[in-house]
């Protein structure tokens, strides 16, 4: 069962710090002199910020390069990761795509075994945002506040933040409070506020709207310059490469994140690619999320996070993609 | 709460544009993670950005010295392998004199390793013998811009592009070489600026440009003039510019006077009506920025074509207004800082010139040192000199001029020739295969130090990998010096940056501790007080008045003929650097384009019957190399182009002997060739 | 029951028992099945060359000491297998995806159509018809290679099948020797006896694509067509993304598909 609880602000560098002299490796989002904030390991709670990062936490749990194994004179040696890590200040849109990864990675007939263990061995505390982000549009989906898949979810109520706990294992009594009703109530008025403020996109029965012979795709296709951000900033974009080095006698087999807007990605021997352009290779990437994934499990495969937004260096813009196809103009 | 230090920011290596990234690790791997806040590219990258770790992190890193034994390398401290090459080199120059020995510095390292370098040069060897790439891929933009503005560097900011109201692009296929550029140029021309596009390839930005002039290579002269005679003609000039503003315009309006559009057409194969279409354009804007690039200034007329971009823009007076400007797009990621640290054989720190003994007093009193008169040789002097046996020993850093240079016979002839060769290198290149000692430097992700970018922005790295083994080139060089009998005794990059505030006017006030301050640079010039500078010669040209260059179009060197009917030109692509060393280490990039091509048109494959993804010769009066066919709709015909980072495809052994004369730099993009079926 | 998972990234290691020429560029390739399980028609393995990568193949036939793969020299992976010999170790993970639905043919008449490296998938197929020949109804096979220098399996082609069902070859190329059929598969369709009967289309893409093409001219419903496709495999798994056919993927959907099922995907038939 959920517990509610609170946390005074004064207080959450001096959590952090107990939690670190408790031997947890945390990651979290901190600020960085030049104003960016990034998603990295916090070895100074003063670091933290309660900021959504430019990477989010994916690569804690899916890194961006990691060995599958080594292969040394006929013997493949698995590599294994075991470090228990917190990951503190997550956003709503980073960890629903953490459970979107989870049904495609972990729920099929096969598991990714090195994805799960550094999944299992994470504990979750999100931080629901209050605020609309620039190019944020969770509300089109989940919102900005789990419902569940967390230990704790802190949410900004002032001067303090009402703690959900789903369990209790991070609970310390010496910095959190019981919550009263009132608390409860500045919460969720604190998340409707983001629902106010961020514009609902007309997502609704979108795949069957979406076309494939549309002038739009061969016009985005001029402009993306396949820089791959659009897939690597994605909290929800899963697929991976593989390929091995070698090093000496040791042979290193690697993956590595990949990109579906790259010409490589799926080309085939003698050069044939049923991709062979841009505009297929966008109808892919917009596909995936938006009827694919729809098809096969449920729900549209994006948070809302809007990180592809902001990183697509010519505008590309999902949410001008859904809007047109609802009949809305470019 | 309170702020991390920028530990983890630092700048990609590999085109000039100057992204900004940090790097994080998380349990063992690392994470590119672009700057939002960059001014420059302001939370994005490209690909290539996005893969910049990948050669660091690369297995096959150099980690020791490695000192030649017979014809293999062996394994050796750094004490044994600097007493070696300190040695060697005093003794060289002690037996040949100072002009024996000729150093090659790099665009890849920082202002602080090159500014070093080119000071053990002249000062412990007295020699100006000191050159990097720039003089193979923009000397004539140096010449040319100092010749008309007064100083060699793009004029204004790159986000001055998000107001203008044409982009005018010269030789540049800048979605590829200069990503991040090219996107701001996409992103200006979605919300409804227009493009003109100089280029014999159909590029993307010349697929989305108002007006594509379709050229052939080398023949953008013709076509400029032609456009500012039209100006002339049409009153679309800036009369009270060009009257206060600037000089030597009335001989200029002579000389082009010839270039009518019909004139210009038949040189170009350009319609005559593309040409007179720009020029309306042209004429309109009110705010127009001038992009050029390799395609303009490898080339034999190099820096006057550099100089006749720079009429045309001063004819409306689009120089020193905001959203105005020429913007030479360098290729390396510090070619520009390389340059201003005097890296050059004809240049101190700075731009003073070697044999201007007024200007070069004052570092002469820095530097305790007298410095030479005589220019030192360029990079393809140097391999020419020691083929002649005029130059004995070469310190080569960062730098594969066995795959980059033209003609790599007579630069693998040229280091076989040598008595002692040090490399300086991250990887055992083709060209370290040479050495007598080759001493394993640190990346830029390793180290402190600064970069500057093509917009004259001067940024600090910071070391965000660690890697045991390698050292900073200019902590390499130190250790040399002290081993010189030289008492230099930086301790860190720092202390070299500080000498360069006092040396480098132009870096004034860009010191250590306001670059912390401003995580993402400065530009220069910084005044002392710490003032950068978005837009040069704003009131007043560097050189006082801007000047008109009339220039001429001197006619192919090489002219196609029934032997060799088509041009070659060559170039790079967007997945690939240079001679492809940092590239091919990486899997996705290498994936992304791992064979070498050449780009022929439909009709002429048809007719000479040749088929995608065949085996063909590529032959010139200079050498051939065999490589697969690519057929295109997108190059011109007549026109084949081969991307130059494949060392199994040497294509610099193509290419002719013609440099331009002011410049001294080679031409790359003209040759004439043919091409058969194998 | 809690299952247990392994990691199924992680190959196993088995030896190459066996290397025999097919053509020119096609060897075939016996190796130790030591999992001792035996594929369904129609699946692959992923093989992994250490050192140089992984790629899929499907099998050609298996029992419980040997699986039989028949490898085309197209690239990196392919090549560096060619220069291994006899007794060096390769990786194996697998079998993977679907596979032939061949219980479901029982009574059926069956046209197996193969062109050039198609061809192991549907020996696969032959050697569970030839097993189990009274379940099934008139089978044909119809096999189209580049020229008669290029058919792989001649033997099973020219002697064995035929003994037991009803083989028809044809090139696009022939040379002095061959006095057979000349033009490309389905120049062939003609002599197909049953139209009712379950075709089974394996071979390039275009191939199948003028296959399905001249089979539906010819009154055949697209539910009675199977197709096993190739896509781009990193993982075979369905993890990776890269064999991604619409809302399917290739490798755990596929690689064997009902036509009727992909019939309107954008990507099938590319090129
Ligand atoms: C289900 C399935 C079954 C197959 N069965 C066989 C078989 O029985 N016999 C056979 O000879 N071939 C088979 N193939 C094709 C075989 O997998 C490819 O020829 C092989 O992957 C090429 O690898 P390479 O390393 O030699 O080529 P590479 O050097 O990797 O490159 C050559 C080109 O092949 C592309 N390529 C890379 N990986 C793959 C891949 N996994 N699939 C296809 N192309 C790829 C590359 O992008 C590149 O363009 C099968 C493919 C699939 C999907
Ligand atoms: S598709 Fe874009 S907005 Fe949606 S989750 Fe991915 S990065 Fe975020
Ligand atoms: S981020 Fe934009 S430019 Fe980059 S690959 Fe994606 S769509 Fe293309
Ligand atoms: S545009 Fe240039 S500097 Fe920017 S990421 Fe790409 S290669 Fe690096
Ligand atoms: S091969 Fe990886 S998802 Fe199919």
């Amino acid at each position: 069962m959920m517990k509610v609880y609170k946390i005074s602000k004064d207080k959450l560098k001096a959590y952090l710090s107990y939690l670190l002299n408790k031997g947890y490796s945390i990651y979290g989002p901190v600020k960085t002199t030049s104003g960016d904030v990034i998603f990295s390991k916090i070895e100074d709670p003063e670091h933290f910020v309660d900021e959504k990062s430019t990477n989010g936490p994916k690569s804690v749990v899916f890194p961006e390069r990691e060995i599958i194994f080594r292969y040394r004179e006929g013997k493949i040696i698995e590599e294994k990761s075991d470090e228990r890590r917190i990951l503190f200040g997550t956003r709503t849109c980073e960890i629903e795509g953490f459970r979107m990864l989870d049904d495609v990675l972990l729920k099929g007939k096969y598991k990714d075994i090195s994805y799960e263990r550094k999944r299992s061995n994470s504990i979750i505390v999100n931080f629901a945002c209050t605020k609309a982000c620039k190019y944020g549009f969770c509300t089109t989906f989940q919102g900005p506040k789990l419902k569940n898949g967390f230990s704790l979810q802190f949410i900004d109520i002032g001067d303090d933040y009402l703690v959900e706990a789903m369990n209790e294992e991070l609970i310390v009594p010496e910095y959190f409070t019981e919550a009263s009703e009132e608390d409860i109530k500045k919460a969720e008025e604190n998340i409707n506020n983001v629902y106010k403020e961020m514009e609902q996109l007309p997502i609704k029965d979108i795949e069957k709207k979406i076309k494939f012979n549309d002038e739009i795709w061969n016009k985005l296709g001029n402009y993306c310059i396949n820089c791959g951000a659009c897939n690597y900033s994605c909290p929800t974009c899963f697929c991976f490469d593989v390929y091995d080095v070698k090093i000496g006698n040791e042979i290193l087999r690697i993956r590595e994140w990949d990109s579906c807007l790259l010409e490589g990605f799926s080309r085939l021997a003698g050069f044939n690619n049923p991709r062979k352009d841009n505009a297929s290779r966008l109808i892919q990437r917009f596909y995936h999320k938006l009827v694919y994934h729809k098809l096969n499990y449920g729900y549209y495969l994006c948070t809302g996070c809007g990180r592809c937004i902001e990183q697509c260096p010519v505008n590309i813009d999902i949410r001008d993609v859904i809007k047109y196809f609802s009949g809305g103009e470019l | 709460m309170g702020n991390t230090l920028n530990v983890n920011l630092t700048v990609c290596p590999f085109c000039s544009v100057g992204c900004s990234f940090y790097v994080v690790k998380n349990d063992g791997s690392y994470e590119i993670i672009p700057a939002r806040g960059s001014p420059v590219n302001e939370g994005k990258l490209c690909i290539k950005g996005w893969h910049a770790l990948d050669f660091v992190l690369s297995k096959d890193r150099l980690l020791k010295p490695l000192i030649r034994r017979g014809n293999s390398f062996i394994e050796a401290s750094w004490n044994e392998a600097l007493d070696i090459v300190a040695n060697k080199l005093r003794e060289i120059r002690d037996k040949y004199g100072p002009d024996s020995i000729g150093f090659i510095s790099s665009a890849k390292a920082t202002n602080e390793d090159n500014y070093i370098f080119q000071k053990f040069a002249r000062v412990i060897f007295g020699t100006n013998n000191v050159d990097h790439c720039a003089r193979l891929c923009h000397s004539s933009t140096v010449e040319g811009l100092i010749r008309a503005f007064g100083t060699g560097a793009m004029t204004f900011s790159i986000s001055d592009i998000d107001n203008a109201d044409l982009i005018f692009i010269v030789g540049s296929n800048t979605t590829e070489h200069h990503p991040i550029i090219g996107s701001k140029i996409i992103n200006a021309v979605k919300k409804g600026a227009n493009l003109i596009v100089i280029d014999p390839k159909l590029t993307k930005i010349a697929s989305l440009a108002t007006i594509h002039l379709q050229n052939l290579p080398g023949t953008d002269i013709p076509i400029l003039n032609a456009i500012a005679n039209i100006l002339i003609k049409e009153n679309y000039v800036d009369w009270e510019f060009i009257n206060h503003r600037t000089e030597g315009f009335d001989e200029f309006r002579k000389i082009i006077e010839k270039y009518t559009p019909e004139y210009a057409s038949k040189i170009s194969e350009v319609p005559e009506k593309q040409i007179i279409e720009a020029a309306e354009l042209y004429g309109k804007s009110k705010r127009t920025i001038f992009f050029y690039a390799m395609g303009v200034t490898q080339h034999i007329q190099g820096t006057e074509t550099v100089e006749a971009i720079a009429n045309l823009a001063m004819l409306k007076g689009n120089v020193g207004r905001e959203s105005t400007g020429v913007g030479p797009l360098r290729g390396q990621n510090n070619v520009q800082g390389a340059s201003d640290m005097g890296a050059l054989s004809d240049f101190l720190p700075g731009y003073v010139r070697v044999w201007d003994s007024n200007a070069k007093e004052r570092i002469e009193k820095i530097w305790n040192a007298k410095i030479p008169e005589k220019p030192g040789l360029t990079v393809t002097e140097m391999f020419e000199a020691a083929l002649e046996g005029r130059l004995k020993a070469m310190y080569i850093i960062g730098e594969n001029p066995v795959v980059s240079d033209p003609h790599p016979e007579l630069v693998r002839k040229a280091l076989e020739n040598l008595e002692f060769l040090v490399v300086q290198d991250l990887f055992l290149t083709e060209t370290a295969k040479y050495a007598d000692v080759i001493l394993p430097a640190k990346s830029f992700a390793e180290k402190k130090g600064t970069f500057t970018s093509t917009e004259r922005r001067i940024q600090k790295v910071h070391p965000v990998v660690n890697i045991e083994g390698p050292l900073e080139d200019w902590k390499i060089i130190t250790l040399l010096a002290r081993r010189l009998g030289y008492d230099w005794n930086y301790e860190d990059s720092d202390d070299i940056l500080r000498e360069i505030n006092l040396v480098v006017p132009q870096y004034a006030g860009a010191t250590p501790e306001r670059l912390e301050e401003h995580p993402f640079g400065l530009q220069w010039p910084v005044t002392r007080d710490g003032k950068e500078t978005k837009i040069l010669h704003k009131d007043r040209f560097t050189r006082g008045l801007g000047k008109f260059h009339a220039v001429e179009w001197n006619g192919y060197v090489e002219t196609r003929d029934s032997q060799y009917p088509f041009v070659l030109t060559t170039g790079g692509i967007y997945y690939h650097w240079c001679s492809g060393v940092m590239t091919i280490r990486s899997h996705i990039l290498y994936r992304e384009a791992p064979e070498a091509y050449v780009e022929i048109n439909v009709e002429d494959a048809k007719l000479l019957n040749i088929k995608n993804g065949q085996y063909v010769k590529v032959k010139t009066k200079y050498g051939e190399v065999k490589v697969k066919a690519m057929i295109s709709e997108d190059i011109k015909r007549g026109v084949l182009f081969i991307p130059f980072h494949y060392s199994n495809v040497p294509v610099n052994e193509l290419i002719g002997y013609h440099k331009d004369p002011i410049s001294r730099i080679p031409e790359y993009k003209v040759v004439a060739a043919r091409i058969e079926v194998i | 029951m809690m299952q247990v998972y392994t990691n199924e990234m992680l190959p196993k290691t088995v030896r190459i028992l066996k290397i025999c020429d097919e053509t020119p560029d096609t060897k075939t390739f016996i190796l130790e099945n030591i999992t001792k399980r035996i594929p369904k028609p129609g699946q692959f393995y992923m093989i992994s060359v250490f050192g140089v990568g992984e790629f899929p193949v499907s099998f050609g036939s298996a029992n419980e000491n040997n699986l039989l793969i028949t490898v085309k020299k197209v690239g990196q992976g392919t090549g560096a297998l060619f220069e291994l010999g006899e007794n060096d170790i390769v990786g194996l993970r697998g079998p993977y995806g679907n596979g032939f639905p061949i219980e479901e043919f029982t009574g059926k008449n069956i046209v197996l159509i193969g062109g050039g490296i198609g061809i192991p998938p549907l020996r696969s197929v032959m050697e569970y018809i030839s097993q189990h020949r009274n379940e099934f109804g008139y089978v044909q096979l119809l096999y189209g290679a580049r020229s008669p220098k290029d058919i792989v399996y001649k033997d099973k082609l020219l002697k064995d099948w035929p003994k037991i069902i009803d083989v028809k070859l044809t090139v696009d190329v022939p040379d002095e020797t061959w006095k057979g059929h000349v033009g490309v598969v389905t120049t062939l369709f003609d002599q197909i006896k049953n139209l009712d009967s379950i075709f089974l289309i394996v071979g390039p893409e275009i191939m199948m694509r003028y296959s399905v093409l001249e089979l539906k001219k010819r009154g055949v419903k697209e539910s009675q067509i199977y197709l096993s496709l190739e896509r781009k495999m990193k993982c075979g798994i369905g993890i990776c993304g890269h064999c991604n056919l619409g809302r399917f993927y290739v490798c755990k959907d596929g690689p064997v598909f009902r036509y009727d099922i992909i019939a309107n995907e954008r990507e099938l038939f590319y090129g």
